[in-house]
């Protein structure tokens, strides 16, 4: 049994009359990269601000470690929320030093987090003068440094150059491989299925799917096809059973296929009904493919 | 207890803004003082040629009244105090760090508990520099100087002054944190202080007076010390000491506004 670290139960938020997180339920388990997706406003930032206890759910519970929320289970937790937050007055290792005070920590890796995120020539300029990036980069070594059990990360690499992207790819990677569980809330799904082990899709504060990526990954499959009447075949797949979902892409259908069916299971079946393929492509599986398809068919 | 003080410090005393207003705040009280004895010196030199009898020339700062005048001047600029901890406070909403102090694992609680001693430590501090300010001053005012006379119960102004500082402050940390924008928290305070007066002078009998928060925050001490001679027969009635029914009053609402602050914490989205 996997020691679970985050249990979110039935958690619920109302900003007024918008439903911000609507009845959320998930559990994460040590070790695991958790992947948290959904689109502009579907309360990703809502539910992690929940779960650090910056605001107040209207309804539902969650358990750290196993217990009740308090604030002494922050302190083993980094995280960064949206955007990095800072006194503007103080320098980086002065920041640190607030921090290490806050989370009860020594702030001796002070220096050496500031190199590894490449700001240590910068340790002494006040926080304020520095780029968007490089409040990100500032950010991402605070939440390292109590050599925290569980990162939470919201858009990490938000406003980073490409370097800094594969950067902290690097990081999550060599962190999670610590054992260290990791929340992580993103768009860039390319990104989510490199380093994520497991993910949920939220939409509209509602809870999608949520499961390891590996079972996304298979259960998916995608394939073009075109044939020379195009319109004949888009209209012999229409509420077939056959397939989940298909989109025309220029002189391409692109149909996500249900369980169990094969890319030539669909051409049989079309052959069957005079329609010749002219083209049929498997394509890869991704995320992305099955997130633009889940929320598609959600709506 | 430790920790919190630490982390206040760390935060404010590389703040330059801070040492700006405190500088600011230690200059004009400083001017304040001397341009008052100036002027009531003048007063009493241009009143002395016309009057029958010669009138002394009297200092504010002697010993022991130095403590009850200086005390009660220093009161008028307790204003600045209050803008300082309004800055510091909204800072932390402004840039939005209160939030990222709790996302890091300081409690709510402990939150407004660093602030709270902070304000007491602010406090003790513009204490100790008007208890210094009084010193150089009396020994400057006083011919012969008797240790009793320095040490005399007057001194009692000096705790009274400490304890009108620390609940106005906390006055100020309520409205800063109820408002979170430091120029809306300070028109606020003013604003406040203003009808206060209004009301007051309007329609409450004298003997509810005291109950008000301005006044009892700014009535500790509340008349200064000047060596007037009798006006027909009666004298003016001085304040000789600092009433404890006040100072229980003025932390009654000092109690009041940090279990606000502290319900106010508890319900918000930060
Ligand atoms: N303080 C607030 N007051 C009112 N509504 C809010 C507030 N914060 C968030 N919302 C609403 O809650 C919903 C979810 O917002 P949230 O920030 O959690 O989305 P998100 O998934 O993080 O989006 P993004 O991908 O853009 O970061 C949105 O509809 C948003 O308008
Ligand atoms: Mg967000």
């Amino acid at each position: 049994m996997p020691e679970t670290i985050l249990s979110i139960c039935n958690l619920t938020k109302n900003y007024g009359r918008i439903r911000a997180v609507n009845d959320l339920s998930l559990d994460v388990n040590k070790g695991e990269v958790y992947g948290i997706l959904g689109p502009n406003g579907s309360g990703k930032t809502t539910t992690l601000s929940m779960i650090l206890d910056v605001v107040n759910p209207t309804s539902g519970t969650f358990t750290w470690f196993g217990q009740p929320p308090s604030h002494h289970q922050r302190k083993r937790i980094g995280s960064i929320l949206e955007q990095p937050l800072f006194y503007p007055y103080l320098s980086p290792l002065q920041n640190l030093k607030v921090l290490s005070l806050i989370k009860e920590v020594p702030d001796t890796p002070s220096e050496e987090l500031l190199k590894m995120v490449g700001l240590y020539e910068r340790r002494r300029s006040k926080f304020s003068t520095f780029s968007y990036g490089m409040r990100q980069r500032m950010a991402l070594a605070a939440s390292l440094l109590s050599n925290p059990d569980v990162l939470i990360l919201d858009e990490p690499t938000n406003g980073l150059d490409p370097q800094g992207i594969a950067e902290v790819r690097d990081l999550i990677r060599m962190t999670a491989s610590r054992g260290v569980t990791i929340i992580l809330a993103s768009h860039l799904l390319d990104e989510v299925q490199k380093t994520c082990t497991h993910v949920c899709v939220l939409d509209k504060g509602k809870r999608l799917f949520a499961g390891s990526v590996q079972e996304v990954l298979q259960e998916t499959v995608l394939v073009e096809i075109a044939a020379h009447d195009m319109a004949t075949l888009q209209h012999a797949l229409v509420g077939s059973p056959m397939i989940r979902s298909m989109e025309l892409k220029q002189d391409l259908l692109l149909v996500n296929l249900a369980e169990n069916i094969s890319g030539s299971d669909l051409n049989a079946a079309l052959y069957r009904q005079g329609i010749v393929l002219s083209h049929l492509v498997q394509r890869k599986k991704t995320l992305e493919n099955y997130f633009l398809e889940l929320l598609k068919s959600s709506e | 207890m430790i920790r919190l003080i630490r982390i206040e410090l760390k935060k404010i005393l590389p703040y330059r803004a801070f040492w700006l207003l405190a500088g600011f705040y230690a200059l004009s009280l400083t001017f304040t003082l001397i341009v008052s004895q100036v002027i009531i010196n003048k007063i009493l030199l241009e009143a002395g040629k016309s009057a029958p009898i010669p009138l002394l020339k009297i200092s504010l700062y002697q010993f022991p009244r130095v403590w009850n005048n200086l005390t009660y001047m220093a009161g008028f600029l307790t204003l600045f105090l209050a803008i300082i901890v309004i800055f510091f406070v909204c800072n932390e909403f402004s840039n939005k760090t209160l939030r990222q102090n709790i996302i890091n694992g300081l409690s709510r609680k402990e939150f407004i508990l660093s602030k709270l001693y902070f304000i007491l430590i602010f406090s003790l501090a513009a204490t100790l520099l008007i208890f210094l300010i009084g010193l150089i001053l009396g020994l400057i005012h006083s011919n012969d100087v008797d240790i009793g006379e320095i040490f005399s119960s007057r001194l009692q102004f000096i705790l009274g002054y400490f304890i009108e500082v620390f609940t106005y402050l906390v006055f100020a940390f309520f409205i800063a944190f109820l408002l979170k924008k430091a120029g809306l928290a300070v028109i606020t305070l003013l604003f406040y202080t203003m009808i206060e007066q209004i009301i007051i002078w309007w329609k409450i009998p004298s003997e509810y007076v005291k109950f008000f928060p301005m006044k009892a925050f700014g009535r500790l001490v509340h008349f200064p010390r000047i060596p007037l001679p009798e006006i027909n027969g009666q004298s003016i009635r001085f304040q000789d000491y600092v009433s404890i029914l006040d100072s229980a009053i003025a932390l009654l609402y000092a109690g009041i506004f940090v279990l606000l602050i502290y319900l106010l914490i508890r319900k918000r989205d930060l």
